[in-house]
């Protein structure tokens, strides 16, 4: 078994919706488990292939989306499982993990359900730009969907209940993925993210828990998920997110009306890299692109536009690079593939997507 | 162009910082950038910052702590080391040792969200399930596998009144 999305990536990354200049996307995650079985963690072998196998048809019987497929993931390659990841379809863990767990995901990426993972559900939806009211609101239909076929483990003090403590209540996450260039060549940010911890958010890198600000995005969510009502918690983050996104914003118009010679030659540098290197590394490749990202929204890169910029993102990831390529490369044959792709692409007619 | 932190690893990344209307070459490797540049120096780990918690909320707790849950066998001890739950009856067994850990990882102890629109399993039910589930496993590790069988089908026979 394997996957192949070609060169297609997924609605979130489109570049599309609200405040897209600053904002990638509009996460929800909620975490389920299935009343009268034991956490993963403590599962048997018996009882983890039981779960995977009566989710499997939960999920899909529940008809989440028009359009709905499930990857076992124990039976795929490292490479796709990776791939998966780099889409945000699946956690890293769960990619990495063993035994039996999967996800279904929708056609378009925008709703993925993940069987198996720390919690016996994990199910998200994601939408491009800032966009959280609807995202939510799709959230709870999947979850009333998926609830009609398997009882969840419920209890009416502490709410859903979850295999860590830090889960419980409410099992929400939801995350707001933000592109922050100005703040970050500024040394602002770390003011920003400061002040987002002592109202109880949490700052995260590209990839989750642990991996620092890639190419300066990141990801802010709520990090308590009990005591407070989904509604409230995603009011929070709508209070606090329109603020670092005007904040990033007075930064970058300050950046263009006092240093422009500095931020175009940072811009410029990053294409004429693009366009000349011939071994760029995956976080120089995501530094660059960001780069690019930046020039394109503050008007001095004319010649390409978001959405390809996006698709460059995603398609020169390790696993979709090697999907591309078609063969598994190590680290140095994948930065020289990396620059052939980056630069072809950006050369081709008109560049755009 | 070696990496101007360690001046050991290529440099692979290159960028101006402005700082007022001073501007600075950088160029680092990707192993100090990792660790030097990128902005946000400390990611807030919850794992991390759960097991330090867990550690100063639990261990007073001394005898208690060697509590196993009926239902699934954990015991307090075991949490404490994983940070994670063997079965949703731990947040009842252990409510009183937990009740604090909640209190500062959490707005509260009291979900105020949205609840299930079915009714879920009777808790009797639900944790006999479990309780079964993990005779079962015993079964199968002793090679019992008459014994096996049967809890397989007492299994079956509860799980099929799922209540929908
Ligand atoms: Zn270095
Ligand atoms: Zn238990």
């Amino acid at each position: 078994m394997a996957i192949d999305f070609g060169e297609r990536i997924g609605q979130w990354m489109s570049g599309a919706g609200r405040d897209s200049d600053v904002v990638i996307s509009s996460r929800v995650r909620l975490a389920r488990n299935i009343a009268g079985h034991r956490f993963m963690s403590r599962a048997s072998l018996e009882e983890r292939r039981e779960l995977a196998a009566k989710l499997h048809q939960a999920v899909l019987a529940a008809h989440v989306a028009p359009s709905v497929r499930y990857a076992d993931l124990e039976a795929l390659p490292e490479v796709d499982r990776a791939m998966l990841a780099e889409r945000h379809l699946i956690s890293r863990e769960h990619a990495e993990a063993e035994g039996p767990r999967g996800v279904a995901f929708s056609e378009e990426e925008t709703v993925s359900v993940m069987v198996n993972e720390e919690d016996h559900l994990r199910m998200q939806v994601l939408h491009g730009g800032l966009d959280l009211e609807n995202t939510w609101s799709e959230m709870q239909g999947v979850d009333r969907a998926i609830e009609r076929e398997v009882p969840y483990a419920f209890d009416s003090q502490f709410g859903y209940l979850t295999a860590c403590p830090t889960n419980v209540g409410t099992g929400l996450r939801v995350s707001v993925m933000l592109h922050l260039p100005a703040l970050a060549m500024t040394r602002e940010l770390q003011r920003v993210f400061n002040a987002a911890a002592k109202i109880d958010f949490i700052v995260r890198g590209l990839y989750g828990e642990g991996t620092q600000g890639h190419g300066d995005f990141f990801q802010i969510s709520n990090q308590k998920s009990l005591g407070r009502s989904e509604r409230e918690i995603i009011g929070s983050l709508e209070v606090v997110i329109p603020q670092i996104i005007r904040y990033e914003r007075r930064v970058r118009d300050g950046l263009i009306g006092e240093h422009r010679r500095q931020v175009e030659d940072r811009v410029w540098r990053a294409q004429g890299i693009l366009l000349s290197a011939r071994v760029i590394s995956s976080e120089e490749a995501l530094h660059l692109l960001s780069q690019l990202r930046l020039g394109i929204n503050i008007g001095i890169i004319k010649e390409y536009d978001i959405p390809l910029v996006h698709r460059l993102f995603m398609l020169s990831r390790p696993a979709h690079l090697q999907k591309l390529e078609g063969a598994e490369l190590d680290a140095l044959a994948r930065d020289a593939a990396r620059a052939d792709f980056l630069r072809r692409s950006l050369t081709a007619p008109r560049g755009k997507a | 162009m070696k990496c101007e932190n360690c001046n050991n690893q290529e440099a692979t990344v290159h960028y101006t910082e402005i700082e007022g209307a001073e501007k600075h070459e950088i160029h680092l490797c990707e192993e100090c950038y990792r660790q030097k540049a990128a902005p946000v120096q400390q990611v807030a780990d919850l794992g991390e910052m759960l097991k330090t918690l867990l550690h100063g909320a639990i261990k007073e707790q001394g005898a208690a702590s060697k509590a196993l849950c009926p239902t699934c066998g954990i015991s307090l001890a075991e949490f404490r080391g994983t940070g994670r739950f063997g079965c949703p009856n731990d947040y009842k067994v252990f409510q009183d040792a937990i009740t604090p850990l909640l209190e500062k990882i959490q707005h509260g102890v009291r979900h105020v969200g949205t609840v299930p629109s079915r009714a879920g399993l009777e808790l009797e039910k639900e944790n006999e399930l479990i309780r079964l589930r993990r005779e079962l496993e015993r079964a199968v590790q002793r090679e019992e596998y008459e014994e096996a069988a049967k809890i397989r089908d007492r299994i079956r026979e509860l799980a099929e009144h799922d209540g929908d």
